[in-house]
């Protein structure tokens, strides 16, 4: 399991990432997909939740935790678990 | 090398369907794209004149009509991304101005836009920090 906490225009803040992760590109690719999550559902008057990307080998789950985005490499129960932490 | 010129009203139509479909990261996007633009502003500028050069460019290119740049701010009017708006605007020229001092002073810097005509300042102002 890996998490970032990202500023909604994609900065990165905190977290832990594996090495292997590009950081910069990988916040401003969850904010932007998060991004287009909230248009996508604002287009039919809904209000996005979390945005998931299903992975073969893991989801990426992007949500918004206080005013920043959390997005967590692993399970719902995972990003349930940081959201917790972070809201603590 | 060929360039294109793009207009201002262009720019803020195409800043505008970023934003309409990926929301504030388009914000990020385009702090990305102006760094990328400042590292080419700033790769072939020598250290002499660093800033009156860099200035001149920056208005030959028509990001800003005036500019004012001092070791730790830079002051515009007329900058290319102002359009009415309730924030700062001028992301792509927060990017460019990163780059420029980051070869200035060869380290990370952090660039913030405290005021912006977009929003009814005077001018715009860029205050830059050294993380470094």
């Amino acid at each position: 399991m890996a998490y970032a906490v990202i500023k909604r225009d994609g900065t990165y803040v905190r977290g832990e990432l594996p090495e292997n992760v590009e950081r910069d590109k990988f916040c401003i690719m969850c904010a932007a997909a998060y991004g287009a999550g909230l248009t996508a559902h604002r287009e039919y008057g809904d209000e996005v939740e979390e945005v998931i990307i299903k992975g073969k080998k893991h989801d990426v789950i992007i949500g918004m935790v206080g005013n920043e985005l959390l997005a967590v490499i692993g399970t719902k129960e995972d990003y349930e678990k940081i959201a917790k932490e972070i809201r603590a | 090398m060929t360039e294109i010129k793009l207009t201002k009203e262009e720019l803020i139509k195409i800043k505008e369907v970023y934003q309409g479909i990926m929301s504030y990261a388009s914000i990020g996007l385009f702090f990305r794209s102006g760094e990328i633009i400042g590292e080419i502003i700033a790769r072939d500028v020598p250290r002499e004149n660093y800033f009156e050069k860099i200035s001149e460019i920056l208005k030959e290119k028509g990001w800003v009509e005036e500019v004012e740049m001092s070791e730790d701010s830079v002051k515009t009017r007329g900058s290319a991304e102002v359009h009415e708006s309730n924030a700062p605007t001028c992301n792509m020229l927060r990017g460019i101005i990163r780059k420029i001092y980051e070869k200035y002073y060869g380290t990370i810097v952090n660039v913030e836009e405290t005021k912006c005509e977009s929003r009814g300042d005077p001018y715009c102002l860029f205050e830059i920090k050294r993380m470094g």
